[in-house]
């Protein structure tokens, strides 16, 4: 069997179908004049839409007779078939007393022409078959009118709109009430207006016909003629005033839209309103409104019921733009509103200006143009959501809490240093227990068996060098050393006070010239020729300007005696000849630091000449001045290092020896030091043991 | 003014530089006693002269730098302005008396002897405890190779250093004796001779820099 | 010398410091901190003294009351005093802020010699003649026994010098940091620098054990001979 694409869903339908079973659009399109598809008994006419029973074709039939039923009468055949003075389009013409428009100007359906006899004899006239197919037909502009009232009425949950119950409803169609006559595009305005508005009983009747026969017959689901036709009726033709009932309000006069009679657009309403009711068209609404014949037994098919929910709209296929929550946010609430209220019908108020003056339910004009809008603070009210709110106060506490003073934090645990004081007592206990060896009968530690086989070179090297030129003592420590570099030095001090010789002292230290003084205040006082030379500013220039031109670096002396006038540090006799430092007869650096040693070694070469260079060092500085000693091209001639070292000297140049106290202060430290590392090792292997088993 | 500053700060250091590293390698014997090289050398005796006399000026100036901190702790009252106050006073007291009287007065050299040296000789002394205590530490905390090798060697070299645990004049302390003099004297010698050789040539590489001014510590103002 | 009663009150002074500063062994506390800033005064104010006296005051005050102010303008006083004034004067300019530009001068004259002293000495002094006694190491006289040299001798020569030189070989490699970049863009040293190198920090960690026993000698040394101060002061004040 052939098939016909539906122009809407593009759903394949038999070519006999007129309306789409998918989607109900029509599937052959309407011709003026001609066939609207609705049922009839006519032959060759095609069949009324499945669903709908012969019996159930004169719908327009029985919506009047169950109009007339419940008005009390018994619905007769004629009855039915006539339609009851619609007294409801007078009532619109009352209302609307400057209304002009209505249907198109042209040839009037037959039906109309009933409804407007009805109305000037206000008599129903008999309806025949044909007449009730004319009244059936539901005029455009009051369709669209009502389907734009029921696409209003979607949105509001609160009630039901019958007309939409209409439009998206079941199977079963109306197919008169789908296809308005194409004699109504045809029809004047103002031959529409002049029907007369249906009683509010008739209405009623109409109403509860509706309900009673929307079981049965139903409108297709969706129904885009209907609609379509519903729209184009409410954008040609404005909503009809629907009254409630009651006495008929009075028209409209100019003088009420003076004053407080503010356009019924709710976006124009002063602040203080805070509410704006929407306008529904409901079946409460309808109830002053005397329908048709036809429009009730519409409304009797549908089954009528208040807390029916409200359908919602189908959404259409594409998905509604959604808007974050900041910036739905910031959507002014007050000041505009997407989508504009409309008030009821009789609280809108009536134009009074233009061309549209005396129509109800229009744009005013003098507000909007004329009269300036205020301009409302509720723009720059935000829309705040709960979770925003959280949100912002979590913030604001945030702020709040760092701004606080915070309490002063109370510093760490106090942890005692048990190693510490251990260790501290143990060393402390070593080096004092050697004073009382002697009450405890104990003998100290022998002195060192084992000389060093650098010790004998460096003796002869200074015992063989000339007593007529001078030696030089540069004093490079700093006091901190003075415990252990007075007794190491001054092994060597020793013999070459021992030998006579001239002594000049020299330091690049600040403190340099006054130990140097102590070192040499016996010797000095015994009668040897000491000149301390004092402080030379500079560290390595210095001692490349001493190395190349001493009396240039030198212009003042320290603790030079104070007797006579001459206070020349160059004034002694074994210093007059010294111009350079090769001129000295020995060179002895006494210093704890390497980088001091390592000035001197390098600074000196090549303007010491053959004299000699000897290191007097700490023992921790003797690793790093020990390369250039043992070089072939040697600039350190000798190094003395260590008590040990020095207890030797003394031994081999015949000097006296250190106090016995000091060398066994020193023996016990050194135990105590070594039974302290020992302990430390042990301590960590255990360690290291036990956390390997522990994995 | 700035630009023309930072190019004459740069070319004195540079050309200063140049002149002293030159009497580095000429033998002082090859130079005559008379001429243009003789000038050349009596210049840069002259320029380290300088050198030296603005050394204790720049010690100067790092002593009034250092009042000037002390006194404004001390005239705001800031956090531990009282031992600031007793710097000032000790600072203030050596300053003047070693300026009216000289450095070797027995005045300022009591304050040298009984002030100063004690207290620089027990911080010195405080050294044995806390080498002892990071020594008794170091394995516990560190348990590798290279501490072990650190802490091992030490402890050989303080049994051969002198007297203690291995009594003198045995064959133990001869042999830790001999240990020890080979520790220090071959196998650390070797070693601080390649700490020496990076020292030197990493104080070249910075010296070299300061004379080609691509590093300028005399400020670039 | 000072006199006996000084001495006594300074031996006192002395000794009453010594135990402040051996305080601290119990913890940080306000004695050591009060000490502690004593000296730091006592040895700036010594320090100022001695350069003052030692070497500001002979080249600049000295000789300017000796010859005058005329002497600023002799010849050899251009250069022995006027210029020396003229770059101290400078120098001193440092201390405020707002002129301290002006001493960048002397400052570029002191950091010129002073690298060139660094420069020269370290050629001369320290790297031609260490790398020369590297080599040294394996010389011939190591590798060559001495007529009559015992082997053990001599065998204890060429071990120690073998030595001697791969501690200073390995010891320079462990201080380059040189590396490659490979293809998948991974830096790193070859694998015989990266063994040189950790056996470098081998010999490293035996010098520096070398010197921390050398340190613990000397400073056991110190702190014998404080406490043996110590027992002197308190001795000869409990004698009286």
């Amino acid at each position: 069997m052939p098939e016909v694409r539906c122009p809407m869903c593009s759903a394949p339908n038999p070519e006999t179908a007129d309306v789409c079973g998918e989607c109900g659009a029509r599937l052959k399109p309407l011709v003026a004049g001609g066939d609207l598809g609705l049922p009839h008994e006519e032959a060759g006419a095609p069949g009324p839409p499945p669903g709908v029973e012969d019996g159930e074709e004169d719908w327009l039939a029985r919506i009047r007779s169950q109009a007339l039923t419940s008005g009390g009468e018994e619905p007769t055949e004629e009855e039915s078939g006539e339609s009851p003075a619609p007294d409801w389009l007078g009532r619109l013409r009352e209302a609307d007393s400057g209304y002009e428009e209505g249907p198109p100007e042209g040839v009037l359906p037959e039906w109309m022409d009933e409804f407007i006899a009805a109305g000037d004899e206000s008599e129903a006239a008999a309806a025949e078959d044909e007449g009730l197919e004319q009244a059936e037909q539901v005029p455009e502009w009051l369709a669209r009118i009502r389907a734009k009232q029921a696409m209003q009425k979607a949105a509001i949950p609160e009630e039901e709109d019958w007309l939409e119950r209409l439009r998206h409803e079941g199977e079963a169609e109306i197919p008169a009430a789908e296809e308005p006559p194409s004699e109504i595009e045809a029809m004047p305005p103002s031959e529409a207006l002049e029907e007369p508005l249906p009683e509010p009983e008739a209405e009623e009747a109409v109403q509860e016909g509706l309900a009673a026969e929307a079981e049965p017959e139903t409108l297709p689901a969706e129904s885009p003629f209907f609609a379509e036709d519903l729209d184009a009726l409410t954008e040609e033709m404005p909503l009809p005033e629907v009254q409630e009932e009651g006495p008929e309000a009075p028209p409209l006069a100019p003088e009420d839209l003076e004053g407080e009679a503010l356009p019924h657009v709710p976006a124009l309403v002063p602040e203080d309103q805070s509410e704006v009711p929407l306008v529904e068209i409901g079946e409460s609404d309808l109830e002053g409104v005397e329908l048709p014949d036809w429009l009730e037994d519409l409304r009797a098919e549908i089954p009528v019921s208040a807390e029916e929910p409200e359908e919602e709209v189908e959404s259409p296929d594409l998905a509604p733009a959604t808007l974050p929550s900041w910036l739905e946010a910031m959507r002014p609430t007050d000041a505009f509103r997407p989508e504009i209220e409309i008030e009821r019908e009789e609280e809108q108020p009536v134009e009074s200006a233009g061309p549209l003056a005396g129509l109800r339910g229009v744009l005013m004009a003098e507000p909007v143009v004329a009269k300036p809008r205020m301009a409302t603070a509720a723009a720059a009210q935000l829309e705040v959501t709960e979770r925003q709110y959280a949100q912002a106060e979590l913030l604001q506490r945030l702020v709040d809490y760092e701004q606080q003073e915070m309490a002063p934090s109370e510093g760490p645990a106090m942890r005692i240093p048990f190693v510490r004081w251990a260790i501290s007592l143990v060393m402390l206990v070593a080096v004092l227990i050697p004073f009382s060896f002697e009450r405890m009968g104990m003998r100290g530690y022998p002195l060192p068996a084992s000389i060093s086989p650098d010790l004998a070179p460096l003796i002869q090297r200074i015992g063989d060098q000339p007593v007529d030129r001078p030696a030089l003592v540069v004093f490079d420590y700093t006091p901190g050393y003075t415990g252990e570099l007075s007794s190491v030095a001054g092994a060597v001090v020793g013999q070459l006070t021992q030998r006579g010789y001239p002594i000049a002292t020299l330091s690049t230290r600040p403190t340099g010239p006054p130990l140097a003084e102590r070192m040499f205040a016996e010797a000095a006082a015994a009668g040897a020729q000491v000149s301390h030379l004092g402080y030379l500013a500079g560290g390595p220039t210095a001692v490349q300007l001493f190395s190349i031109a001493p009396r240039d670096a030198v212009l003042s002396g320290f603790h030079l005696p104070r007797e006579g006038e001459e206070k020349d540090p160059w004034a002694i006799e074994g210093l007059r000849q010294v111009q350079r430092l090769s001129d000295f007869g020995l060179v002895v650096v006494i210093t704890a630091g390497t980088e001091t040693a390592r000035t001197w070694a390098e600074q000196t070469h090549p303007w010491i000449g053959d004299t000699p260079l000897i290191m007097v060092l700490s023992a921790g500085a003797e690793p790093l001045v020990r390369p250039y000693f043992e070089a072939a091209d040697r600039r350190v001639d000798g190094i003395l290092t260590g008590l040990p070292s020095a207890v030797s000297y003394r031994q081999l140049s015949g000097q006296p020896q250190l106090a016995a106290s000091q060398w066994n202060a020193f023996g016990t430290g050194m135990l105590a030091a070594q039974l302290i590392l020992l302990a430390g090792g042990a301590y960590g292997f255990i360690s290291w043991l036990i956390r390997r088993a522990q994995g | 003014m700035r630009l023309g500053s930072y190019l004459l700060w740069a070319a004195v250091a540079t050309a200063v530089g140049i002149l002293v590293l030159l009497g580095y390698f000429v033998q002082l014997d090859a130079i005559p006693a008379e001429g243009w090289l003789q000038s050349i050398f009596q210049l840069r005796l002259l320029l380290m002269r300088w050198a030296v006399l603005l050394a204790g000026v720049a010690l100067f100036v790092g002593l009034i730098n250092l009042l000037a901190v002390h006194w404004s702790k001390v005239s705001e009252q800031a956090r531990g302005w009282g031992y600031s106050a007793v710097f000032l006073l000790a600072f203030l007291a050596t300053l003047i008396l070693g300026l009216i009287f000289g450095p070797d007065s027995a005045a300022v050299l009591l304050f040298f002897n009984y002030i100063q040296m004690p207290v620089e000789t027990t911080l010195s002394a405080l050294l044995a405890i806390t080498l002892a205590l990071a020594g008794f530490r170091l394995l516990a905390r560190r348990p590798d190779l290279i501490s072990a090798i650190f802490i091992g060697t030490a402890f050989l070299v303080l049994l051969g250093s002198g007297p203690g645990l291995i009594p003198s004049g045995g064959m133990l302390d001869s042999f830790f004796g001999g240990l020890r003099n080979w520790l220090a004297q071959v196998s650390a010698a070797g070693g601080a001779r390649g700490i020496l050789l990076g020292v030197a040539l990493g104080s070249i590489m910075t010296g070299l820099r300061v004379l080609l001014a691509l590093d300028r510590p005399y400020g670039d103002e | 010398m000072p006199g006996p009663t000084l001495d006594f009150i300074g031996t006192i002074i002395a000794a009453l410091l010594t135990i402040m500063v051996l305080s601290y062994l119990i913890g940080d506390n306000a004695f050591f901190r009060l000490a502690s800033y004593l000296f730091v005064g006592v040895a700036s104010g010594y320090a100022g003294a001695i350069a003052w006296h030692n070497v500001i005051r002979p080249v600049l005050v000295d000789p300017l009351i000796r010859f005058g102010p005329s002497g600023l303008l002799t010849r050899e006083g251009v250069g022995t005093l006027l210029i020396p004034w003229i770059l101290s004067l400078l120098m001193l300019l440092k201390l405020s802020p707002r002129t301290t530009r002006f001493g960048g001068l002397p400052v570029a004259l002191v950091v010129g010699v002073g690298a060139a002293v660094v420069v020269g000495g370290g050629i001369t002094g320290t790297l031609l003649p260490q790398a020369l006694a590297a080599g040294e190491a394996l010389g011939p006289e190591t590798m060559i026994p001495a007529a009559g040299e015992p082997i053990a001798s001599w065998a204890e020569r060429l071990i120690s010098g073998l030595v001697l030189f791969l501690a200073t070989l390995s010891t320079l490699m462990y201080f380059r940091f040189g590396a490659r970049r490979e293809a998948t863009g991974r830096v790193h040293r070859s694998r015989f620098t990266q063994g040189m190198a950790y056996v470098g920090r081998i010999f490293i960690a035996l010098t520096f054990g070398v010197m921390y026993a050398g340190a613990m000698t000397a400073s056991i040394l110190i702190l014998a001979e404080r406490v043996q101060f110590l027992r002197h002061a308190v001795i000869g004040w409990m004698g009286g």
